[in-house]
Parts: structure tokens; sequence; C-alpha cells
């Protein structure tokens, strides 16, 4: 009975050992792995530090006026070339789309004539009108 | 036999001993007591117990005064990292302007250290890292190895190439650090505001200095801090976009108006944010070789200068505010010019009749400003200019800044002087604040390179005159804007008011008559004005176009109405199409001259 008992006194005491360094080189393991990762993270970082830095070289404003001068057609904006929605024209009516086939095969009878151009006139003044 | 031997021997030895007994016995009877001291006996145990005491006592105050050294004295027993830790460049937050956009930056870079201790051939490592470095100086590395020192730079931020050349060279002793290498990607572009750091991360100028001045450094010497994602990047006021183009435009006036030096500068003046601020000639503070010339400085802030016509509008201002004027006085200049002891003021656009408060300032009249000046008095013009904050040093971010240059003995004449714009030198950054407090309504707010909002501004502002005076301050330029010497910065659809000013500039104590000082002040729009546009140009030529005109209107008005045109979009001030209606109700209620 008492010889049972050491045995399996023995046998716990070998598996709780073998038990706690599995857990101890697991452990170690995974410090291992979080360092490297951690580190893999500082490097990524770094890496992302230097991208935005050379985004913004890229990206800085004298750079992009120069490539703008070179390669685009466009020109420094003027007041003059914006419109108020109040002077943009109404649009027309409503059109019968099938009506107006008709009337593009010559079948139809004479529809939709652009409406009162003096009143058209009249809102079509200085777009950016000055003050 | 024996025993008569014996006691021979005794005899003998007792008439030895008679001769030595003086000495021998009190040492022996030490001896015996310390051998009475440790045989194990109960009544010999308390000074057993007390030997053992002192020796533990002895032990403990050694180990104190050990640590008491090591703690006190700075030895030389530093270890590498300690060492490093101090030399290697610390992190610095990012800066970026207000939308976001980054001004400068940390990257990492690998620096080599030597431990000249640790190197066994000083003249081999020597010849094998100038050959994988050749930019490095024999001698000068020679000289560094052949120190006592633990720790010596070899190079700092080198390329990975060079890192793994270095490293193949396998030389004990020599090794790499990572450090943090500042850079400022936009280059020139606000470079005066940012200022630079040098390759230690130190901050040396401009906001890099401020940052420092904050606390960063000591954290550092904590040994806090190394990693800028610590950091809370600082968010400037700056508006990147509107920064470059305020200095491309300024550029450009430079080389057309062959001018020595221009500056130029946009400020929110409700809430004081510095938008953008130029100086030209600049530099670039990733390579700031020259940014400690003189002719780099940065004259928004630290350039004082006389501002010329500029200055009648904190006159006319004050002379309104203090009740001595209103809108509808009216000044005589007959016969053109004033005299004052031996001194004669003249009118610069004469007209020779008489100009109501509007009219003095669409003419730039000298004598009605120094009418207006002298009505108010010496004392409380000076009162008014110190309430403007004109007559002390002005404080921002920026480390660097000039006091004002104002009259040591302050009479009559200086006030006459000073109505118009001379005699007094201040830096253009405190003459806009003081003009921006013209417009927004009476709140004088320091100006700032922070972002701020618009309660914080009004928490530290102060009142220093009337809404009703600003309302006809903003009157009286938008009329010069409209009609005056402003028109060209009359941008259609912002509503721009202005005021030019050239001054003369000061040669060896006499005003020159050819070269000008000239600047430029810009409010849009006028009836509720949001930003102040500032230009200067130092030393302006007349050109073809101009007819030979080297003032104000033709080069610093021209590139305030480019910027103007340039940055309002951006600024996001929507154009109008119409004059806003009865923008500045109390002036046509009172019915002053051109609202008619």
């Amino acid at each position: 009975m008492i010889k049972l008992l050491h045995v399996i006194a023995i046998g716990a005491l070998v598996s709780s050992a073998l038990y706690a360094y599995t857990i101890k080189y697991e452990t170690t393991l995974e410090a291992e792995q979080l360092q490297k990762i951690r580190k893999k993270a500082q490097r990524e970082r770094d890496a992302i530090a230097v991208l935005k830095a050379e985004w913004q070289y890229l990206n800085r404003p004298d750079r992009l006026q120069a490539l703008a001068d070179r390669h685009l057609d466009l020109q420094p904006f003027s007041v003059s070339q914006v419109v108020r929605i109040a002077d943009i024209p109404n649009r027309g009516p409503k059109v019968d789309a099938i009506g107006r086939k008709l009337e593009d095969l010559g079948l139809g009878i004479p529809t939709e004539t652009p409406k009162d151009p003096k009143d058209r006139k009249a809102s079509a003044t200085t777009p950016g009108g000055r003050p | 036999m024996k025993p008569s031997m014996n006691e021979a021997q005794a005899q003998a030895a007792a008439a030895q001993d008679s001769a030595a007994e003086g000495e021998a016995a009190p040492r022996a009877r030490r001896f015996a007591m310390l051998r009475d001291v440790f045989r194990m006996s109960g009544e010999k145990s308390q000074p057993r117990v007390g030997l053992v005491i002192l020796g533990f006592s002895a032990l403990f105050l050694a180990i104190t005064g050990r640590l008491v050294m090591l703690a006190t004295l700075p030895t030389e027993q530093v270890g590498l990292r300690r060492a490093t830790s101090n030399a290697i460049s610390a992190a610095r937050p990012d800066i970026v302007d207000r939308h976001g956009n980054v001004l400068a930056t940390d990257i990492r870079t690998v620096s080599v250290f030597a431990e000249p201790r640790n190197i066994l051939d000083k003249d081999e490592a020597t010849e094998l890292l100038t050959a994988v470095l050749p930019d490095l100086d024999a001698k000068e590395l020679r000289d560094k190895l052949g120190t006592k020192k633990g720790f010596v730079w070899v190079k700092r931020e080198i390329t990975p190439r060079q890192q793994a050349e270095v490293h193949r060279l396998g030389i004990p002793g020599v090794g790499f650090v990572p450090e943090n290498k500042r850079v400022y990607p936009n280059g020139t572009a606000a470079a005066h505001v940012l200022g630079f750091a040098n390759v230690d991360n130190v901050g040396i100028a401009g906001i890099e200095k401020y940052i420092d001045s904050q606390g960063l450094q000591d954290l550092n010497g904590a040994g806090l801090a190394t990693q800028a994602s610590d950091l809370k990047p600082m968010t400037l006021s700056i508006d990147l976009r509107v920064q470059h183009a305020l200095r491309d435009e300024l550029a450009k006036g430079i080389e057309k108006y062959k001018a020595i030096a221009a500056a130029g500068a946009i400020m929110d003046v409700n809430t004081g944010e510095m938008i953008a601020l130029v100086s030209l000639p600049d530099f670039d503070p990733g390579n700031p070789v020259d940014a400690l010339e003189k002719d780099r400085i940065n004259r928004m802030n630290v350039g004082v200068y006389e501002m010329g016509s500029t200055f009648k509008a904190l006159t006319i201002a004050m002379a309104l505010d203090a009740g001595k004027a209103n809108i509808n006085s009216s000044y005589s200049t007959a016969g053109g010019m004033m005299r004052f002891g031996r001194q004669v003021i003249k009118e610069y656009h004469g007209t020779g009749r008489t100009l109501t408060v509007p009219e003095v300032f669409l003419h730039s009249s000298n004598m009605g400003s120094i009418k207006m000046a002298l009505s108010v008095g010496v004392e409380g013009h000076k009162a008014f200019l110190r309430k403007m904050m004109q007559l002390d040093r002005m404080t921002t971010e920026l480390p660097e800044s000039a006091a004002p240059i104002v009259p040591q003995r302050w009479g009559e004449i200086n006030t006459a002087t000073i109505a118009f714009g001379h005699g007094l030198a201040v830096a253009p950054l405190q003459a806009m604040a003081a003009v921006g407090a013209l417009v927004n309504g009476g709140t004088l707010i320091t100006p700032t390179f922070l972002k701020r909002s618009e309660e914080e501004a009004k928490r530290l502002g102060i009142r220093v005159i009337k809404p009703e005076t600003s309302e006809a301050m903003r009157f009286i330029m938008r009329l010069n804007g409209e009609k005056g010497s402003a028109r060209k910065a009359d941008i259609a659809g912002y509503f721009v008011g202005g005021k030019t000013g050239t001054a003369e500039k000061v040669i060896n104590g006499r005003y020159a008559k050819n070269k000008n000082f000239t600047t430029f002040t810009a409010i849009a729009p006028s009836d509720k004005p949001k930003y102040l546009f500032l230009a200067i140009y130092d030393e302006p030529k007349g050109y073809a176009e101009s007819g030979g005109y080297s003032t104000a209107a033709w080069n610093a008005g021209i590139t305030t109405g480019k910027v103007i045109e340039r940055t309002a979009p951006i600024l996001g001030l929507p154009p109008r199409f119409e004059p806003p209606v009865a923008p500045f109700p109390l002036m046509a209620r009172l019915g002053a001259w051109g609202t008619r």
C-alpha cells in the first residue's frame, strides 16, 4: 500500500516537473517571439516614418508647383470664373423623349423651342460680376 | 635531579623575566583577554557580541560610503549604455501644419561609434574605417581613437550600405547605435517659423527651440521620451499651402523689383494665428549652414523698421478713440509743411486743402496725422502706443525677437514724426498685431504660431479700442482700397481694404531719398475682416510699368494683391459678387466722407 503511494507520489512529482518545464520553455519561446515582433513593429514604425517623410517630400508645394507648371495647362483661379447659383440659367421644362425622337426622325409636330430668350439673357449676365 | 634542573631553569627564566617584565607582562595579559573572549563561556559573551557588532558596522559603513561615492561622483566607470544614451540624439515630436501636413519629423538612422579602450590596433582601425568612410579625416580619427575615453563618435548618420561595410570590417570596439535624424521635407517653406535642430537633435532656433524650452530636454536628460511615438505632434497655425504661395509671390517680387529683401505674413485677426510667415532670403532647415548669416534674420520678428504710413492708421484710431476727432473732423493742410523748431515736415502728396479724416488717410497726409496726434498729446500718444504693444518687445513662441527702438526723449517732434510712422522702429509682427486689433472690433491679441481656437483668443485678448472706432478704421481702409493708394490689391469679390506705407531708410543717420522700405497692409473682407495680409520690401527699385516709382503701391501692393487672389480660395474666403449691404452702418449714419 505504502509502496503504491510512493510510486504515485514519484509519478506526480515527475509529471509536475515535466509540466513546469514545458510551461517554462513555452514562456521563453513566447517571450522571444514577442521580442521579435516588437522589433519588427519598431522597424515597421521606422519605415512608416521614413515613408511619411518621403511622401511629404514628394508632395512639397514647390515641387508640385514646378510639376504643375510643366505638365498641366491650368491657370490660376480667378474670381471671374465663379458663377453664382442664381446666375445659372434654369433648366428648360421637361421634354417628352419620345416626342423628341419623333421630331428627330422628322415625324413630329413642332415641339419645344428654347423658352423666352429675353429672360435667359438677363440671368446670364456677369458671371462673377464685379461689385 | 630533574626538579632541581627545572628549578634552575625557572630561576634563570625568572631572572631574565625580571629584566623584560616592564613591557612583556601587559602584552601577555591583553593576549590572554582576547583568548578569554573567544573561549566558550557564558560570562564573556558580551564583549564577543560587541565585537561582532563592530565588524558588521564597519562592513555596512564601507558599503554606504561606496554607495554615496557612486551616487555623487561622476565616475569614469560609466557604462557604454550610459555614454551612448547621453550622446545619441533624442527623439523630437513631429511638427505639423494646421491641416496635419508634416513640416518636421524624425527618421531612424545609424551612427558608428568606437570604444577606444577596447580597440587593440588603433592604426589599423583608423585605416580600415577611413577606407570604408572616405569622407572621414584620418588624422582626426586617429586622435580620437588615441584618447582614453570610453566612447567616441566615428561618424553620425551613415547610410545602410556604409553600415554593412563597417560591419563587415569586424573591428572589435566599433559598434552602431540607432539615432533619430530630423528632416524637413518641405525644404525652405516655413524655414523661419520652424527654425532647425542640430545633429544632436537639440533645437537651435524657431519652434524647434521653443519645443526644447517646453521641457523636452529635461525629459531626455531623465532618460525618458526617446521615441517619437511617445510625443504628441505639435500643431502649428501655419498653413503650408498658403505659406508656399506667399513665399513664391514674394520671391517673384524680389526678382521683379530688385529688392534686397522681402517679408510677408498672413494673420487670422480673430484668433491671432499666423497662417503664414515668410522672410526672404531664407535657408533650408535641413542644411542650415547659412542660417545664422546676418541677412537671413527673420525680418518679421527680429528686424525692427519704421513702418511709415501704416502707422497713420494707429494715429487716426487713437484720435477717434480718444474722442479728439470724429469721422467728420477736418484738418487744414494749407502751406504743405509744418515746422518744429529747426525741423520741417512736408506733405508727400500735398493737396493744400482742408481734409476730412478719411481723406487724411486716403491722401496719406502727414500734416493731418500730426495734428491728430498732437490733439491727443505726447503722453496720450505714448500711452496709446504702449497699450497697442508698440513700445515693448513682443514675445511669441518664436524665441527670436527684437525690442522696438523707441526715442529716448519723447518730445512733441517725436510724437509728430511717429504719427506718420517715422522715429519709432517696431517689428512688423508687432505692427500687424496692432492693425489686427484696429480692424477686428478692438481686441488686441498677441500673435501665435500654434493652433488656437477663437474662444481661447477671446479669453487672451485685451480690448484696446471701441468697436465703433474699429468700424471707422475698417471703413477708411476699405475706402483706401476702393479709391486710394491700395487699389492695386483690390481683388474683385473679396472687398479688400488696405494701407500702403513707404518709409525712407536711414543710412548713416540720415534718411536716404532713394532707398525705400515699403509695406502694404491689407484686410479681407473689410466688412468683417478675417485675414490680415502684410508684404514688405527692402529697397525695391522702380521699373518700367511703374514709371520709375518704388513706393509701396507699386511693389508691396501688387504682391499683396496677387497673394490675396491666390490664397483666398485656399483660406476659404468666399468671393462675393455684390458689395455687402450696409457694411458700415455707423459711418453711413454719420454721413462720413466717401459714404455719399
